[in-house]
């Protein structure tokens, strides 16, 4: 890839979640309508002026409710990606830096974790806690904290080598301090990476536990579970399913891109190869 | 042409020389498309042309010229020595010849392997010349190898490449793998790089890399990262297979003695030019220019310290009878793990003011006794004393206060900081064995002093080590193990990644530091040189156990052991091998 098709992705990643991230602020001061507010006389409109995005059986503003979605869907993402990594990093790191027997359990548990379906452990969650948004997040956030172990165990390992680590040693640092002082920013940015990467992995889940109807619960919108209601009337209302889809599928690219944006500007070994020359 | 079967040409090549080789081996596999284009011209030539002519190479990047006019001639069976210090072209000279120039950079002038111009070449004709024509071998053995790969399969790769068939491929690998010192019963063909020494693995590049017998073979620096007895190995095979196979080798390296004993004909390398060329022992005895004289004065032997009082010393580092096993991979799941003894009973002492050497090939255990004496690892038995006190059994407190004592320097100068903090960052980290930190003012002014006496600027501790080169590095690594007045430092093969020349100023730095302060230095090198340059005391390690110990002088002039001895013989004098090579001056 060369270095302007690079920037251009980062570029296209940093301007998707801005925007997800304006529409939320947005909607906290000003949507067209209230997206709880039924109008049953105007129910089912296509595309229009004053309904850009249709309304839906009870006559809500598929819009306000796509605007009123996204706060789940960014608030659901976030906790789920820093339950993930607060757990996950700090095992990853204590996994890396002592190996051993703690190295293989944490590890072992991971495989276990991992070994569970997400859907299967949110089945799990909604029948010991119910259903809804704290399930939600407990079950895609439990699902992230393995995959923020490995990545910050791999990190670790590799930079646990390096003679700097030695010398701190020789200072008599702590492990502990050392792993922090030199080893968490030496691994931020595929920290970072698979940030992006899980937020988007969250979005889906999100929208696949609302969907299967053990996510988000009624009131409360969602983007999955919007599509859930709107497949029974596709037929003849397919704004319902078409918006809400097209906003799950564009946030999950943008965030995909930012991923791959910063890991293409992070990792050195995507540069071209300069060699050292004698 | 001669159709020789595939397996006629592996198991009984016919006469190495020239023509007949050429013949039998072009005619193997069907993918030889430039051969079959051309073979008049081609073949027609090779008996007559030299194996390689390099007419006026230059190498431009933007708009500078790297490399400029450079010609060479090398001839079936001779080997050609390219010497010059490092960013002088030597390397770039041998890409060009694989044509394998980095991007961005453009050649002009002719390149004729027997005869045959590579620039008329197709790129897929190029790839095809690489190994089956052109071998290399690089400096780096375990970044050459591809570390998932068993060295069986990683030189039978090479031979697939050019359309060789499976089963052949491992045939010949493993006839390959022996013919370099690798037989099958010492080294299973089912092992991995990572799980072979240096030396095994540049073994295994250089099999990879004649594998399909080629007619030149380009080694760059082939033993520049080996320690010194596998270095003389790793010669010896080189030659032995120029003399058996016929090749012509270009050995390109920065060490005039070791081109003194293998070259036929030495080309000196400055900024891009060769500016002297000739047979080795005329060059090298009485040279023209100004630059050749410098390069072979600083390959000069370094004249011994005089021996100083070693008994009127107080010691400040004692370890006594140190043990140390590590525990192996368990071969299979039930076997109890093997223990493999890395320290064998492993006392020393360091006086205080004293510098000792401490010399070995690479796992002989020299790195495993620094960690121990570091602290960073304790013996299963034995114990380091500092200044009298137990140190290795001492509780945390103590340890931390005795530690103040030792610090060290590293050899890779990119390594052993982190790339992410600043210089005063770097040179403050050894701060954390104080029990109380000093004020930032304080810190910052004691990092600007010791900076200016290491040779470097007050206002480099803004800067990242990134910005610096190898030698400044070192420079910076020095400043960090000073920074807190240890007693002792232990240079752990401080030097040996830094050019001749850098090299001597960082010696000559250790030495007015080691004066005015009286420190104490443990020198672990491999390049005997350097440690009679800086060492009263010299201590030889060999599997795990000192086999010989006393005065450098002592040590240097009359080695008592045998591995001693071996050890001393990597090290001649330029005029040595010389002499060995072509008797003494007339």
């Amino acid at each position: 890839m060369t270095g302007a098709k690079r920037d251009r992705s980062l570029a296209l990643g940093i301007g998707i979640s801005t925007a997800l991230v304006a529409v939320v602020l947005l909607s906290f001061v000003w949507m067209p309508y209230d997206p709880t507010a039924m109008d049953i006389p105007h129910r089912l409109l296509p595309p229009c002026f004053a309904h850009p995005f249709g309304t839906d059986p009870y006559g809500r503003d598929v819009l306000s409710i796509v605007m009123a979605g996204s706060r789940t869907t960014l608030y659901v993402a976030l906790s789920a990606s820093v339950l993930g990594f607060g757990v996950g990093v700090p095992l990853g790191l204590i996994a890396g830096v002592k190996g051993g027997l703690i190295d293989d359990a944490v590890m072992r548990s991971s495989d276990i974790v991992f070994a569970f379906p997400s859907l299967l452990i949110a089945v799990l969650i909604a029948a010991i806690g119910g259903a809804g948004l704290v399930s939600t997040v407990a079950a895609i956030g439990i699902f992230n904290i393995p995959v923020f172990a490995r990545v910050a165990r791999a990190g670790a390992r590799g930079v646990w080598q390096r003679d700097f680590v030695l010398a701190a040693q020789v200072s008599a640092k702590t492990d502990g301090r050392i792993a922090i002082e030199h080893v968490l920013p030496n691994i931020a940015g595929l920290l970072l990476v698979q940030g992006a990467i899980q937020f988007s992995v969250a979005i889906i889940a999100e929208a696949g536990l609302s969907y299967v109807g053990l996510g988000i619960q009624p009131p409360q919108p969602s983007w999955g579970r919007m599509l859930d209601q709107a497949q029974t009337m596709l037929d003849f209302a397919p704004w319902l399913a078409v918006f809400p889809g097209a906003a799950i599928l564009v946030t999950v690219f943008g965030f995909n891109v930012l991923g791959d944006g910063l890991r293409n500007r992070l990792d050195p070994r995507r540069e071209l190869p300069s060699r050292e020359l004698s | 042409m001669t159709n020789y079967p595939d397996k006629r040409v592996w198991k009984n090549p016919p006469p190495l020389r020239r023509g007949g080789f050429c013949l039998s081996f072009q005619s193997h596999g069907q993918s030889v498309n430039f051969q079959e284009t051309d073979p008049q011209a081609v073949l027609g030539e090779s008996r007559s042309a030299p194996l390689l002519t390099v007419d006026s190479l230059d190498i431009v990047r933007g708009g500078s010229r790297l490399v400029h006019g450079v010609s060479l001639t090398l001839g079936a069976g001779k080997v050609l020595g390219l010497v010059g210090e490092s960013g002088s072209g030597k390397s770039l000279t041998a890409l060009a010849i694989m044509g394998l120039l980095p991007p961005g950079m453009s050649q002009a002038g002719s390149i004729r392997l027997q005869g045959e111009r590579l620039s008329a070449l197709s790129d897929s004709q190029l790839c095809a010349l690489r190994g089956r024509r052109v071998g290399m071998v690089f400096q780096e053995p375990m970044s050459a190898l591809n570390p998932v790969m068993t060295i069986g399969a990683q030189v039978a790769e090479t031979l697939r490449c050019h359309k060789v068939g499976r089963r052949e491929a491992e045939a010949r690998a493993d006839e390959v793998l022996t013919q370099v010192g690798l037989p099958r019963d010492r080294i299973a063909r089912d092992r991995y790089p990572h799980e072979l020494s240096g030396g095994q693995r540049q073994r295994v590049a250089i099999a990879a890399a004649i594998a399909m017998k080629p007619h030149l073979l380009i080694a760059d620096e082939p033993t520049t990262a080996l320690d010194a007895t596998t270095q003389l190995q790793i010669l010896d095979l080189l030659r032995s297979l120029v003399a058996e196979m016929g090749m012509g080798l270009l050995l390109i390296s920065h060490d005039l003695t070791l081109v003194a004993g293998m070259a036929d004909r030495v080309a000196v390398m400055q900024q891009g030019e060769i500016i002297e060329q000739g047979a080795p022992a005329p060059l090298f005895r009485s040279p023209r220019l100004p630059y050749t004289r410098a390069l072979i004065a600083a390959t000069s032997p370094a004249v011994a310290r005089p021996i100083a009082e070693a008994a009127s010393r107080p010691p400040l580092l004692e370890a006594k009878s140190i043990i140390c096993d590590y525990r192996l991979r368990r071969p299979s799941l039930f076997a109890k793990r093997p223990v493999f003894r890395a320290l064998d009973n492993v006392s020393l002492s360091i006086g205080v003011g004293e510098s000792v050497g401490l010399v070995g090939e690479s796992g002989s255990g020299k790195s495993t006794l620094v960690r121990i004496l570091l602290g960073l690892a304790r013996p299963q038995a034995g114990e380091v004393r500092i200044g009298g006190e137990a140190f290795s059994t001492a509780r945390s407190a103590d340890r931390r206060r005795l530690r103040r004592k030792i610090q060290v320097v590293f050899q890779d100068p990119f390594g052993s900081f982190d790339p992410r903090w600043r210089v005063e960052q770097l040179v403050a980290e050894p701060f954390a064995l104080l029990d109380r930190m000093p004020t930032p003012a304080a810190r910052r002014a004691k990092i600007e002093a010791l900076l200016q006496e290491v040779g470097l600027a007050p206002e480099d501790a803004d800067r990242y080590p990134h910005e610096f080169s190898g030698g400044q590095r070192q420079r910076i690594a020095i400043a960090r193990a000073l920074i807190i007045d240890p007693a002792l430092v232990v240079l752990d093969e401080a030097t040996s990644a830094l050019d001749r020349s850098v090299k001597a100023q960082i010696l000559t730095l250790l030495g007015t530091l080691s004066a005015r302060y009286g420190l104490s230095y443990l020198l672990v090198s491999h390049d005997l040189d350097t440690v009679r340059r800086i060492t009263d005391r010299v201590l030889v390690m060999q599997h795990g156990r000192i086999v010989e110990s006393g005065p450098t002088q002592q040590i240097f002039e009359a080695p008592e052991q045998a591995y001693t001895k071996s050890l001393l013989a990597v090290s001649l004098g330029l005029e040595s091998v010389l002499s060995q090579r072509f008797g003494g001056l007339a």
